[in-house]
């Protein structure tokens, strides 16, 4: 029995609050296509009496926390963030996908989900002239995060964005192999105690390093700083100024310090990423570094900004399935940008390049679209 | 009335709402024994009839002249207490509430703690009834006008109806028409009626009559005075005009949710989603009543479509959508607007009227059909084929020439999409967005969701904080057009209270200036909200215009030379609050010396104590022997400080008991009046107090006065022989060698009854009585061996049993030596009398024979008060027994009659008179005069 104290449970996530409108699963993306249903979930513990048993609930590993229930609740419950509690009791009993065991293990052991080794982690900058932050120390710590770190894709957007800060300016430095996962799809995959492990071990370093301000690439990691770290014990040291690499370039290009020389003459269409937007509420800073490139015609798709349809990568979703692999959001989506007529669908973030990318190739639509980080295009205008 | 404080305290028990939480009967027990009380009671319902009854009686019976009620809201039941305490004629302004409900028992749980912070509630309202003096209240004529704002529904209706009543009322509106939100509204619910007839025949009604004066286009820019006198400025054209007005109707109506907020929705992003304010225009035009609808400034592309969809018949699908902003906690409005769920039910049952072929789907989240017709209302529409479908949809996207609403249907439990030609929000009601700086104007009060607020939520509905200012409409919550009539007929009637009755009561609790503090700096008009200060022409002081003023204190913090106060909360009134709330500490079960003060006239038991040539070291060790059987706490007495330095201290660590020396012959420092500071800090320690005669009167004068509590003191007497100033005493030791060797040299004398008297302070050369002997222990040496034995004694059996004196002494004294000391201090006391002539007859050389006289000459001394500052009497008597109907001068004279001959005023005199022998003369002719029998 996956049982948890459902009255407890309930009082210390406010869903006693919950008024049953159903605006949380009227948004919810994985509603569409799988059993999920927030409301009921928040129902069905609020009737349990003091016992809610999470066996057998396997649409709880759907979400992928893009947090539109929560952005659309009019009375503050956050059904995410109960949905992720929940995920932490299963783990806590020892059920987990094994997947997501891998992924947790290969964070413990090598600092990155993706299995890989941790001396590899700083190879894409090896040729770069990149300050190394421990060494010299600089303005700027750049945490690259783990995809664009290893994956080829998230790797040619990590060296597009020392490019254009180098050409602005700017003093940063990066960790190289001391670099290790910020543990955001930890968190979210319900490993409450490895996420601490982490929050601590980062945070002591980032401590001793005297790091002031820093930016990421990936919205993943740049919510975890920004809004989780501090919020628990063991990131308590935790204090730096974390932004996102969008909102730095939107910056040097109203400060006139990033310039572009060349241009990008498409049609781009612009995906907002769940955890830059819904969470995050940054939604014109990317908009303003496309449109401040020469030649880039900005599209909107109908689904933008606050409604935005997620990729189905967060949550921990790139190492687990779900129970409806057959229809992926990421599809649809890419649907939506070959609508508008776009040669260009650009995001800000790894996880939906990854998702983006492989539905351009299902859908075969190559020929139709490219799927480019917001970095690639500034990138290839500079 | 008499001249002292006689408090009444009723506690109430509100039902269970205090009872139930706090225990009423163990704050009557505490309250009972607080100073100044004279009764205690608790009751089911202070304010119900018999409650009232209960202190009127007791007011007559026992002669109470200030009363503290300890129960709810001030806000609430002030008045009806007043008005209770006035009928038997007690001031109204004698009363003072401690609100043991909201600030106490409805805020913590049942315990200990909670009971006693009613505890200290009560006992600070007492402290500032003890001080509370009486006011009297002033009427003022009323204009017989009303200015109203606003000339919707509600404002129009106020307005007919004051003005039927036969009073001016002038309409301030800033549009250039009447009719407010409803004019643009095309059918009422639950009737169906046209609302352009309604609202036309009343702006008729109102621009026909002869009473009603229209202002369109204008804004109030200013408001002054107070009820009953208002001067309204407006600003009509450019040209501002001042309107008197006895009173004012706010009905300034409302502003609708602004849908924009809410981006998933798309409005103004898809032309299909509009509002239901502009669905009823969209709505109106296509019939002929609706012609007489004000039309809605509606977006020039969602009227085009609408326009074009609705000429082509071409409606398939018309969806709503309820609570748009309301009941939303992320945008700040968590309250529900109460007309959306009847508006959406009235235009869907248009839609289907009109389009008999178009699916019309409601999505709610909770139907409220609460009014009149209401519920039928809602049956007909869903009979009428409208189909709700409960859930809040979360976000409407585009499909093709449609719009698709995205909900989850949760009664299916399933996500679904339902494509439409026209979504209508139901849009919420907000408080204008003018409402801070029309709150500001008229300074009112606005509730947590921003709209204004009423006096009382149930009880005054329509009376604002503000005396003379009154709601109506949706300015003060959402309404539908009954309830806004309701409320503004309610608003006329109660406008028509004041402008009926023709004048006024003004509070009487108003600030009010020191003349001879104020500088006229004007810091305080700055500050005043109401005009109420102004500079005198030729006075060059400020003045209290104590009609305008409404009593909040803003002047009183402003004034940089404490030059202003508020009646009802003075300086000191408000200081003995705080010092009952920071000094409070549990209050032991009972106290712990009952027998202090007495008549001197009981048996009293002699113990003698061996002192083996050292008297001084005798007395330490008796006392710590003391200490420890009474358990003190701490003990006030005379220390050496150092072998060259002695004064009073108080001693918490026993070890300090060593230096300890109650014979020292020094008054520098009066024990009476630290004793007084130690009362009011630390009013339950079990304290010890080593005093000298004259010390031990004073402090029993001002028990007399309640300002001292004995209760928990210990009182030691010492016998005096006198002692010498300050100067003469540095000057002595420094012959004699160290403090001890003159406290020895002294005590040597103690046997003849001390030394010459002309050598001792003055006071002490007049002094008659050496020994104090209504204390609760009693140490005497005058005529007796002291290098041999001294005696200690008491007349209370309890304190000797408590201290185990037989145990701690020597035995019991010998009759001989009781004798020798008693006939001591009979020759000590002739001796004394003798002096006392002699000083008395020298001064009379001086001065004149007449009290008044004398008494005049003293007032005109020099203006320092610096005797009165070190009379331990007088603080007492100015503070918490400031004659209540009492003159000054009655003050004064029993000051002077009950002075204990301590002498501290000589010391303190600049000018150095000889004042203690000059207010023993005065003291002797005003006790024969027959002023004092009032006192």
């Amino acid at each position: 029995m996956l049982q948890i104290e459902s009255r407890t449970f309930a009082k210390e996530r406010g869903l006693f609050a919950c008024v049953q409108c159903g605006k949380c699963t009227g948004g919810c993306p994985m509603a569409m296509k799988t059993k999920l249903n927030p409301r009921a979930i928040i129902y069905r513990v609020l009737i349990a009496g003091n016992g809610f048993n999470l066996e057998g609930r396997d649409e709880l590993w759907d979400c992928t926390t893009c947090s539109t229930c929560y952005s659309r609740c009019p009375k503050q419950v956050n059904p995410m963030e109960a949905i992720v509690a929940m995920r932490s009791a299963i783990v806590e009993k020892g059920k987990i996908h094994p997947n997501v065991k891998t992924a947790l293990e290969s964070t413990f052991r090598n600092g990155n989900p993706l299995k890989l080794p941790r001396e590899d982690r700083g190879l894409w900058a090896k040729d770069l002239q990149v300050k190394a932050f421990a060494e010299t120390g600089a303005e700027y710590l750049f945490y690259v995060g783990c995809t664009p770190s290893y994956d080829p894709h998230g790797q040619k957007v990590a060296r597009a964005l020392v490019s254009l800060l180098q050409s602005a300016g700017v003093d940063f430095g990066i960790l190289g192999n001391d670099e290790n996962c910020c543990s955001s799809e930890v968190r979210r995959l319900g490993e409450v105690g490895l996420f601490e492990a982490m929050v601590e071990e980062n945070a002591e370093m980032f401590k001793e390093l005297n790091v002031q301000k820093m930016f990421t690439v990936s919205p993943h990691c740049f919510n975890v700083f920004k809004n989780d770290y501090h919020t628990i014990e063991a990131g308590a040291t935790f204090g730096a100024q974390v932004q996102h690499y969008t909102q730095m370039l939107a910056d040097l290009l109203k400060d006139g310090r990033l310039k572009f020389n060349g241009s990008f003459a498409k049609k781009v269409t612009y995906h907002d990423p769940c955890y830059l937007g819904k969470h995050n509420g940054i939604f014109d800073e990317p908009r303003e570094v496309l449109t401040g490139i020469p030649g880039v015609e900005l599209i909107e798709m109908d689904r933008s900004r606050e409604k935005s349809l997620c990729c189905e990568g967060g949550g921990g979703r790139m190492w687990v399935e779900g129970t409806n692999p057959g229809t992926r959001l990421a599809q649809l989506r890419v649907k939506e940008a070959l609508e508008t007529g776009a040669e260009v669908l650009a995001t800000a973030c790894p996880f939906c390049l990854l998702t983006l990318d492989e539905a351009v190739k299902h859908l075969n639509a190559e020929e139709k679209i490219r799927v480019l980080d917001v970095a690639e295009i500034a990138a290839q205008a500079l | 009335m008499t001249n002292s404080p006689r408090v009444g305290v009723y506690i109430c028990h509100c039902g269970i709402n205090i009872a139930a939480t706090v225990d009423v009967a163990a704050v009557t027990e505490y309250a009972a024994r607080l100073p100044n009380v004279v009764l205690a009671r608790n009751y089911s319902y202070m304010c119900s009839d018999p409650g009232q009854v209960l202190i009127q009686n007791d007011i007559r019976e026992l002669d109470l002249n200030r009363v503290v009620v300890a129960s709810c809201s001030p806000r609430m039941h002030e008045p009806t207490f007043r008005a209770t305490i006035a009928e038997v004629g007690l001031n109204p302004y004698c009363l003072d509430m401690a609100n043991i409900r909201e600030q106490c028992s409805w805020v913590h749980p049942q315990g200990v703690s909670t009971t006693e912070k009613a505890m200290q509630l009560v006992a600070s309202a007492v402290a500032k009834a003890s001080r509370l003096e009486p006011l009297q209240t002033r009427k003022v004529p009323v204009t017989p006008a009303v200015l109203v704002i606003g000339g919707g529904v509600a404002g129009m209706q106020a307005a007919l109806d004051l003005g039927d009543a036969g009073f001016d009322v002038t309409i301030v509106e800033h549009a250039a028409q009447l009719g407010g939100h409803v004019a643009q509204i095309y059918k009422t619910f639950p009737t169906l009626e046209p609302t352009g007839l309604m609202v036309h025949e009343l702006i008729e009604r109102v621009n026909a009559h002869p009473r009603i004066r229209l202002m369109s286009e204008s804004e109030v820019t200013d408001v002054s005075g107070y009820v009953g006198n208002f001067n309204v400025r407006v600003k009509q054209n450019e040209v501002t005009t001042t309107i008197p007005a006895g009173a004012i109707i706010v009905a300034t109506g409302f502003e609708t949710f602004n849908p924009h907020l809410k981006p998933e929705l798309g409005y103004g992003k898809y032309p299909q989603v509009m509002t239901t304010l502009e669905f009823e225009s969209v709505i109106a035009r296509r019939s002929p009543e609706g012609a007489t609808t004000k039309q809605s400034p509606v977006q020039g592309e969602i009227a085009s479509l609408a326009n074009e969809r609705l000429a082509r018949n071409d409606i398939k699908s018309v969806v709503f959508i309820q609570c748009i902003g309301s009941r939303d906690q992320t945008i700040g409005n968590p309250y529900c607007s109460r007309v959306c769920c009847m508006v959406t039910a009235k235009q869907a049952r248009l839609v289907r009227e009109q389009f008999p072929d178009a699916n019309v789907t409601v999505f709610y989240m909770d139907v409220r059909a609460f009014g009149k017709g209401f519920e039928e209302f809602y049956d007909q529409a869903r009979e009428d084929g409208v189909i709700y479908r409960r859930g809040n949809p979360s976000e409407i996207n585009k499909r093709g020439d449609r719009v698709v609403v995205k909900a989850e249907d949760t009664l299916l439990g399933e996500q679904v999409e339902v494509e439409a030609d026209l979504v209508v929000l139901a849009v919420g009601m907000r408080p204008r967005s003018d409402s801070e700086a029309v709150a500001q104007l008229l300074k009112l009060s606005r509730s947590a969701d921003g709209f204004f607020m009423e006096a009382h939520p149930k009880l005054r509905p329509v009376e604002t904080s503000m005396a003379g200012v009154f709601l109506a409409g949706c300015c003060q919550s959402p309404k539908d057009i009954v309830d806004s009539i309701s409320q503004a007929r309610a608003a006329a009637s109660a406008a028509m209270i004041p402008l009926m009755r023709g004048e006024v009561q003004v509070d009487a609790a108003t600030s009010f200036i020191d003349e001879e503090l104020c500088a006229g700096c004007g810091q305080c008009a700055a500050v005043c909200s109401f005009s109420a200060l102004t500079l005198h022409p030729v006075r060059g002081k400020m003045t209290v215009n104590s009609v305008l003023c409404q009593g909040c204190g803003s002047c009183a913090t402003a004034c940089p030379s404490k030059a202003i106060k508020v009646h009802q909360s003075v300086f000191e009134q408000v200081m003995a609050q705080m010092d009952v709330i920071s000094n409070w500490r549990v209050a032991p079960p009972r106290p712990l010396y009952r027998h202090l003060f007495r008549t001197g006239k009981e048996a009293r038991t002699y113990w003698a104590l061996n002192t083996d040539g050292d008297p001084i070291a005798a007395v330490r060790n008796f006392l710590s022997k003391v200490w420890d059987r009474a358990g003190l706490q701490g003990m006030l007495a005379p220390v050496h400080r150092s072998e060259h330095e002695a004064g009073l201290e108080l001693i918490t660590e026993p070890a300090r008991l060593s230096r300890i020396d109650p014979f020292v012959p020094l008054t520098a420092q009066n024990a009476a009046q630290m004793a007084l500071q130690l009362d009011s800090a630390h009013p339950y320690s079990n304290y010890g107090l080593a005093l000298r005669p004259c010390e031990a009167r004073a402090l029993d004068e001002v028990k007399q006065r309640g300002g001292f509590n004995a209760d928990f003191r210990l009182t030691i007497g010492v016998d005096c022989m006198g002692s010498f100033s300050a100067e003469d005493f540095e000057w002595r030791v420094e012959k004699a060698g160290t403090v001890q060797d003159l406290t020895d040299q002294e005590l040597l004398h103690a046997r003849q009854g001390g030394i010459a008297p002309d050598r001792l302070r003055l006071a002490c050369q007049m002094c008659t009585s050496s020994s104090a002997k209504d204390t609760d222990l009693q140490i005497s040496l005058i005529g007796l061996p002291v290098k041999e034995t001294i005696l200690v004694s008491t007349t209370d059996p309890e304190i000797a049993g408590r201290l185990h004196l037989s145990e701690i002494t020597d035995g019991l004294a010998e009759p001989s030596l009781v004798e020798q000391h008693e006939q001591m201090l009979v020759t000590m006391h002739e001796r004394r009398e003798r002096a006392l002539e002699r000083i008395l007859h020298d001064l009379a050389v001086d001065l004149p024979a007449e009290a008044g006289a004398w008494m005049s000459h003293l007032a005109n001394c020099a203006p320092c008060r610096k005797c009165l500052e070190a009379c331990p009497i007088y603080q007492a008597d100015w503070l918490p027994a400031s004659g209540y109907g009492a003159t000054a001068e009655e003050t004064m004279k029993r000051w002077l009659a009950d002075c204990v001959g301590c002498g501290m005023c000589d010391q303190a005199c600049p000018k150095h008179l000889p004042l203690s022998a000059i207010i023993h003369r005065i003291s002797r002719e005003v006790k024969k005069s027959p002023l004092l029998e009032q006192v």
